[in-house]
């Protein structure tokens, strides 16, 4: 018989350690003992305690006036980039957002603005991207429109960054678009797609926007 | 983030969480505060997690820290028979050691990798190399901080008794 596997690999199971524990009383007991720990927590710690998680994350989404964001992307497992809330994440009441100079445009429409370490700065034409960027959207057309954003995964599938789902909103210019992407280290391109419209659009419609840009953003 | 993605997550990673705190301290009621307490933490450093990763590893390495915490002052873990475990070190040096329970005294004359790497070996048969992955450091790092604790672990044991 095999070693005991340690609580990590009982924990993350596969092949071997199931072949033991099949051939071990005591790994049984261990197993069914984490069983009964996970019954616990799913009929009586999880309804009890929920509530307070709930409470304080969302306490904390509103103190830093930031987005979970990407959790459809997230939830797919996204190739490239990964949207994430934090309270690192671009806080768009800092001094740069519509205090500096003509803002460079993407698409003549989209600021990009990037926090690497803690310098936050618009990112220039041709500047390139570092595995770690936190990125941010700002929309700055010259009037309000409706406003679809998506990145284009390794795989080529184009997910939706804003909105989540549904109809594109209306934005006006100089506001942010919700959560942040964080750039991943695969060494490609990134690849945006802009959706722009006057009028609603639905993001499942793609040929409904009267305007689709792409935008391509290198990385080092 | 949406209600039910938050309540699938925690669903998911607290269960893991729970299990290790209940592990670790025992006490039902105490495991469910110190999950609620990591599972806050991990959502605060869910920016920094890759999704395509296994979590395991560092809810193992900051549950066990705030565990360790929490235990600071009692004394609650027992260790496994050492000789028994892969990589607790060599054969005559771990055998010495005896099994008894982990004070707090003990704990406390440690830094907290140390007393990470002694938990994580000693009470969950972690090998070096799944202590490495963990705690985010060297094989031999771990190594060298296990010889250490045993080592003065044994003193001070020999001087208790």
């Amino acid at each position: 018989m095999t070693a005991h596997p340690s609580e990590l690999a009982l924990e993350r199971g596969g092949a071997a350690v199931d072949a033991h524990v099949a051939a071990c009383e005591r790994c049984q007991a261990r197993a069914q003992a984490a069983r009964e720990v996970t019954d616990t927590f799913e009929r009586r710690v999880l309804p009890a305690t929920l509530p307070a998680i709930r409470a304080r994350v969302g306490r904390k989404q509103v103190r830093w006036r930031l987005w979970i964001g990407l959790p459809a992307i997230a939830a797919v497992g996204l190739a490239f980039f990964v949207g994430v809330h934090s309270r690192d994440a671009l806080d768009t009441t800092k001094p740069y957002f519509g205090t500096k100079g003509a803002p460079v445009l993407y698409a003549g429409a989209l600021e990009i603005v990037v926090k690497r370490a803690s310098v936050v700065k618009p990112l220039e034409p041709g500047e390139k991207l570092h595995a770690g960027d936190n990125l941010r959207f700002v929309y700055r057309g010259e009037r309000s429109r409706h406003v679809e954003l998506r990145i284009v995964e390794r795989s080529g599938e184009a997910l939706l960054f804003y909105p989540e789902r549904g109809s594109a909103p209306l934005m006006h210019p100089g506001e942010a678009l919700p959560g942040a992407a964080i750039v991943d280290n695969q060494a490609r391109a990134e690849e945006l797609i802009l959706r722009l419209s006057d009028r609603p659009f639905d993001t499942a419609d793609a040929g409904a926007a009267a305007e689709t840009h792409h935008i391509r953003l290198e990385k080092e | 983030m949406q209600d039910e993605e938050l309540a699938a997550l925690y669903r998911r990673c607290g269960a893991a969480i729970y299990r290790r705190c209940v592990k670790l301290l025992g006490d039902p009621a105490a495991a469910q505060d110190a999950t609620q307490e990591v599972f806050i933490r991990f959502m605060n450093h869910q920016e920094r997690l890759d999704p395509r990763d296994d979590y395991l590893p560092w809810i193992f390495r900051v549950a066990t820290n705030h565990c360790l915490n929490v235990l600071r002052d009692d004394a609650r873990l027992s260790l496994h028979d050492p000789s028994s475990l892969p990589d607790a070190g060599a054969p005559g040096e771990a055998a010495a050691f005896p099994e008894r329970d982990l004070g707090r005294q003990l704990l406390r004359r440690f830094d907290e990798t140390s007393q990470a790497v002694a938990v994580l070996t000693l009470v969950d048969g972690l090998s070096q190399d799944e202590v490495a992955e963990v705690l985010g450091t060297s094989r031999k790092t771990v190594g060298k901080k296990l010889r250490v604790f045993l080592e003065r672990a044994r003193r001070f044991m020999e001087r208790s008794s």
